[in-house]
């Protein structure tokens, strides 16, 4: 964009005419000429570089993000967008990455899994672009990872998943369900009892972490005694709350996701279940359902996550208070937006080690695994899977809607096999991978 | 024996949901035959009507209920005289594309006051033990509620001279006017009219479901088709419709899962388009 001084004059001796100017037309052309260039110099200075900390000759990173910040799981994608954003702009202000600055590329990917397809296309097909911090789904990632890895692109996965994921160029940020049930179905176990019916999202998540679940269950002595499978645009849930009570567990597995699931905890509360029954999630709270759903129908929901907003760090204090400058009207942080600003913090530290946005390079970086010190405490790359190793603190919501941590259990390691299929070799036997393993459900 | 009771009791609320959901698209849409993909946004304006009510003013739940409806209605005269107005009579893609303009804009206006995650309310009432099983009160309060609106509208379009003018109006608006039927007056009543019962379907659903901006979007597909299956008989077509609709829906649910319960839907509606082109209410003698 140009500035032009004196726009709209067809010719200097018109002017002079029109004017009664009593300059030359060639003084005219030559001030316009002067007034043009200066301009432009000023313009772009004030545009250009947003700190003096980058090199004169510094040309931007490029790196996006694609998250779904309109549309059914935009209670879970906004949050994220943001955090990226702010994660950018704060690394920018503290020299860039390499003496460059980062710029965003941001994707509404609106809820729909075909513009994961499709942006992941255009992402691919752009030269300039070194990363992708994305995805919320399961199925968004596995949409667009294969596009990514073909076309050499990292991608940083924020959200709790399934496990399975066997990609080179692929590192996974949240916990998995190792990680997070392990603790969850220890917990249910030893206080509210031995019978489990799982209620879960009806798409890969929700399938994979059913199949942890009943093994784990299994594996404390447990039994599974119903199962429900829900399609994410469900809101009524009269079926599956009879056939609870027909099976009338003790503790309810809740693999729920999406703001059309958060009518289960209400109903359920509504016929006056949550008494006698527990509910253990790793998927409840992550879209903040503990402020949309009332505390009489939250109290006692057991949950297990890396981030909880109260942990008391100074690397937490530090994010909070940022993140609160920056979005006032945002509710309660969780585990997803947190591990977007791991992802970049760790990407950064991968490329100033390798000394360069070269993939291989990088990848190699990342998995030396040196250790970050996020919100959530230390947190750790594990190079065979590609998966970070991380705290992990059981709560509980209280009458105040806030969660109470019961029980942090440190450095918990997360999976090398998938249940019931093979296991994941990132360094070794599968250094070349780019798939995703399913587990025998 | 108690599990069959339930069973039927969660089947009656299926249909309930999905009467109220369907109401105001029937009045909408199967009387004016205004294509109005605005519907779900109705349905949340109502609903955050009833939930800010309870949750910032303290109201009584039942009284924020009814409230839902009055705003519905306000915002519906508005869109009426401002969109809706120069369109009557035209093609139905005119309609479709401007309240679907509409619905995007208002989805957008919930986002930027309320947010993606806001409060809600929980159910009233508590529940009642029937055998091993609990129900809630609310859910049993739904069918009733759902069969009074349905029953009051009944009368107000056979027994009252609004009804008479409005389905007239409807149903042939030059004929009306040469008679001296004031139509763009009766027309904005009727639309007022079916907004309003979007919002009172959204508040009532509003202790049950999580209400969010995005609340109303599941429920527009499921009122179309059964508003569309329902026939020319836009009242008692509708609720035929979603008795049909409903119950194999939840009966689907209780015997395999809820994926099952939504496909056995489809499959029945797309049958009874089949089977049944003009409808439900297509060879009925009375056309309400």
């Amino acid at each position: 964009m140009s500035v032009t001084a004196g726009g709209g004059r067809s010719t200097a001796s018109n002017q002079s005419q029109i004017e009664g100017s009593t300059t030359s037309p060639a003084a005219d052309a030559g001030r316009r000429n002067f007034l043009k260039a200066s301009t432009a110099i000023a313009g772009s200075a004030i545009v250009g570089c947003p700190s003096r900390a980058f090199s004169a000759d510094s040309k931007p990173i490029h790196v996006a993000s694609m998250f779904d910040v309109t549309g059914g799981l935009n209670i879970y994608g906004l949050p994220e967008m943001n955090v990226s954003r702010m994660t950018i702009e704060h690394i920018n202000k503290s020299g860039g990455v390499l003496g460059r600055p980062l710029q965003l590329h941001e994707y509404d990917t609106q809820s729909k899994i075909e513009l994961y397809s499709r942006y992941a296309q255009e992402i691919g097909a752009n030269d300039d672009i070194a990363v992708v911090v994305g995805c919320i789904t399961g199925a968004s990632r596995e949409a667009a990872r294969p596009v990514l890895s073909k076309n050499g692109k990292l991608l940083f996965f924020p959200s709790v998943d399934e496990g399975g994921e066997c990609d080179k160029y692929t590192f996974m940020q949240g916990a998995d369900c190792l990680q997070m049930e392990t603790p969850l179905v220890d917990w249910a176990v030893k206080n509210a009892g031995k019978t489990f019916y799982v209620v879960a999202a009806d798409y890969v998540y929700g399938h994979v972490a059913t199949a942890w679940t009943k093994s784990l269950v299994e594996k404390a002595g447990g039994s599974v005694v119903g199962v429900e499978f829900v399609p994410l645009d469900v809101s009524d849930f009269g079926a599956t709350i009879r056939k609870i009570q027909t099976a009338k567990p003790a503790v309810i597995m809740a693999n729920t996701v999406g703001g059309n699931h958060m009518a289960f905890y209400r109903q359920f509360a509504a016929a006056g279940l949550n008494r006698n029954i527990r509910i253990v999630s790793p998927s409840f709270g992550l879209g903040n359902e503990q402020l949309v759903l009332a505390p009489e129908e939250t109290r006692g929901i057991v949950v297990a996550y890396s981030y909880f907003e109260s942990l008391n760090n100074p690397e937490n204090k530090a994010f909070v208070a940022a993140y609160r400058k920056a979005y006032p009207d945002a509710g309660p942080l969780m585990d997803l937006p947190i591990q977007v600003w791991n992802g970049w913090h760790q990407w950064k530290m991968a490329v100033e080690k390798a000394g360069s946005t070269d993939l291989d390079k990088v990848v190699a970086a990342m998995e030396s695994a040196t250790p970050f010190q996020g919100p959530n405490g230390r947190i750790v790359m594990d190079p065979v899977s590609h998966r970070n190793i991380q705290d992990i603190n059981l709560a509980t919501v209280n009458a105040k809607r806030e969660y109470e941590i019961l029980h942090t259990q440190k450095q918990v390691h997360p999976s090398r096999t998938v249940v019931g299929a093979e296991s994941c070799d990132l360094v070794g036997k599968d250094k070349n991978s780019h798939k995703m393993i399913l587990p025998k459900t | 024996m108690d599990a069959i009771v339930v069973i039927a009791l969660s089947v009656l609320t299926s249909i309930a949901i999905l009467v109220l959901t369907s109401l105001g698209l029937a009045v909408v849409f199967g009387l004016m035959r205004i294509v109005n993909m605005a519907h779900g946004e109705f349905l949340m304006i109502g609903a955050f009507t009833t939930t800010v009510l309870v949750r910032s003013a303290g109201v009584s739940i039942w009284l924020a209920i009814l409230c839902a409806p009055i705003v519905c209605a306000l915002i519906g005269a508005v869109v009426e005289v401002a969109f809706i107005r120069p369109l009557y009579g035209k093609r139905l893609i005119d309609t479709l594309l401007v309240t679907f303009g509409l619905s995007l804009i208002l989805y957008q206006i919930a986002i930027d006051i309320f947010g993606t995650a806001s409060p809600g309310i929980g159910a009233p009432a508590g529940w009642v033990e029937i055998g091993r099983y609990s129900v809630s009160y609310y859910s049993l309060l739904l069918p009733v509620f759902a069969l009074a609106i349905t029953a009051a509208l009944y009368l107000l379009f056979t027994r009252t001279r609004y009804g008479l003018l409005a389905r007239a109006a409807a149903q042939n608006p030059e004929m009306a006017s040469v008679l001296g039927v004031e139509v763009r007056r009766v027309n904005l009543w009727t639309f007022v009219l079916g907004c309003g019962l979007a919002g009172l379907g959204g508040g009532l659903l509003s202790p049950i479901v999580a209400v969010s901006p995005g609340v109303g979007q599941s429920y527009v597909g499921q009122a179309f088709m059964t508003v569309v299956t329902g026939g020319p008989a836009f009242l008692l077509g509708t609720l035929s419709a979603s008795a049909v609709l409903g119950g194999v829906a939840n009966v689907v649910s209780q015997l395999f899962t809820n994926l099952w319960g939504l496909t056995a839907l489809l499959i029945v509606a797309i049958i009874l388009v089949r089977v049944l082109p003009d409808g439900l209410s297509g060879s009925w003698s009375r056309q309400l």
